[in-house]
């Protein structure tokens, strides 16, 4: 597990999201994951798709339990919204404080992260309270053949479908926020503040595409088809 | 400029490469192995050629493309027949035995149409129209309200909308605000 780290370090946040933490010891990567009763294989698939940018098996993925998925989408909003956003806001407060003449233009612009951190809280709460629940009780039904009629009643008005259609662009805004900080803000002397939170977002950009990525490549097509055998599929149905 | 080699064959892709190098060697070339991968690859790189075999050139990957198609010259990898590709979309093809000639020629042709690169060129300044636009959006007015105020079409200030966008990189009215704000072109209040 060392040597993953040694190879390419900007995997520890990825790796952490596991539950996973530093001191692995001599262990392979497979000892650290049983620890963790983490599944290893789709540990490596996640990790390599991050590894590289290039590589994104979803055929693979499709075949996990969305449970793992969901548990891992879940541990990446945690880290975007408790560790990523608050981090990014303490760089902008300390440009604002040490900074004078421009002090107004950084205002504008933690205003304007704020409103994206709005955007996204609501994005992530939508998905954790309504689209994640429902998925779960839908794998359930799917593999105990068994379908509640709550559910299947539910499956009449409602399908992953709607909120596929509505699962939108959450990054616009640090599109916006990254251009304006590279081509529009005056030049001043906090230069190496400006890079750091110029990084941060790029990085978070980056992780955030690539977590949408799981949702719509992988989350949502399985579920499409769970809808379908749960539609017309024979399941026994439960009167509760 | 990126050039982008999409084919399974590592063979094939190294090969393409290299003859590409040796007529430029400061080319950009991308390869992708993986046809899972091409559509975000293409999104991502924004080539303005692609050679291709057929396991990434097909109908599947053309009839579902967005971007529209004269924009990326597509060059097949051909084993054989032409016609296993979404063939109508290919602005060229290449044969597996194909010399260095070949190669060269069709980067000729291709490259002559594609200015090398853009730096220097003055088309990102907005027009004077365009920063009337933005400071209606950065108020807050809706595109039919822009178009009412400054006698325009809705559909007119659509496609300034898109060029604005274009220009500065900024998507959303409240960047567009910012923007607004620190160039001056509009008061805070
Ligand atoms: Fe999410
Ligand atoms: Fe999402």
């Amino acid at each position: 597990m060392a040597d993953v780290i040694h190879m390419d370090f900007t995997l520890l946040p990825t790796i952490s999201r596991f539950g996973i933490s530093l001191g692995y010891g001599e262990k392979t990567v497979e000892e650290i994951c049983q620890k963790y009763s983490v599944n290893v294989d789709f540990f490596l698939e996640v990790i390599n798709s991050f590894h590289d940018k290039n590589y994104f098996p979803e055929k693979k993925f499709r075949a996990f339990s969305l449970k793992y998925i969901i548990d891992y989408l879940k541990s990446a909003h945690k880290f975007y919204l408790e560790y990523k956003v608050p981090k990014i806001e303490r760089l902008i407060e300390k440009l604002i404080e040490v900074s004078d003449l421009e002090k107004q233009t950084f205002l504008l612009l933690k205003n304007f992260f704020q409103e994206y951190v709005n955007e996204l809280k609501l994005h992530v709460k939508r998905e954790e309270e309504e689209v994640y629940p429902y998925i779960i009780n839908l794998e359930k039904s799917f593999l105990e053949k068994k379908i509640t009629k709550k559910l299947q009643e539910k499956l009449q008005v409602y399908t992953i479908g709607q909120y596929q259609k509505e699962h939108g662009n959450i990054e616009e805004k640090l599109f916006d926020l990254k251009n304006i900080l590279i081509k529009y803000v005056p030049m001043q002397k906090n230069n190496n503040l400006c890079n750091n939170i110029l990084s941060e977002l790029f990085k978070l950009e980056e992780d955030i595409k690539e977590h949408s990525e799981m949702e719509e490549r992988v989350m949502i097509p399985q579920v499409k088809a769970m809808e379908k055998a749960l539609k017309n599929g024979k399941f026994e149905v439960e009167e509760i | 400029m990126v050039i982008l080699i999409a084919e399974k064959s590592d063979i094939i892709r190294t090969g393409i490469r290299y003859i590409l190098h040796e007529q430029d060697k400061n080319q950009i070339v991308k390869e992708i192995e993986n046809p899972d991968k091409f559509k975000r690859t293409i999104e991502k790189e924004k080539p303005f050629l692609v050679f291709g075999s057929s396991d990434f050139l097909n109908d599947s990957y053309f009839l579902g493309l967005k971007i529209s198609k004269d924009k990326i010259k597509y060059i097949g990898i051909c084993m054989g027949a032409v016609s296993q590709f979404g063939a109508n979309f290919l602005s060229d093809s290449i044969q597996i035995h194909s010399t260095k000639a070949d190669i060269f020629r069709i980067l000729q042709k291709f490259s002559t149409a594609q200015p090398r690169h853009d730096f220097g060129k003055k088309d990102h300044e907005l027009t004077t129209r365009e920063i009337e636009v933005v400071c209606e959006i950065a108020k807050g007015l809706t595109n039919k309200e822009i178009a009412d105020k400054l006698f325009l079409s809705t559909h007119t200030i659509v496609t300034h909308r898109k060029n604005i966008t274009r220009k500065l990189g900024i998507k959303t009215a409240s960047g567009l605000t910012v923007y607004a704000i620190i160039n001056n072109l509009i008061e805070i209040n």
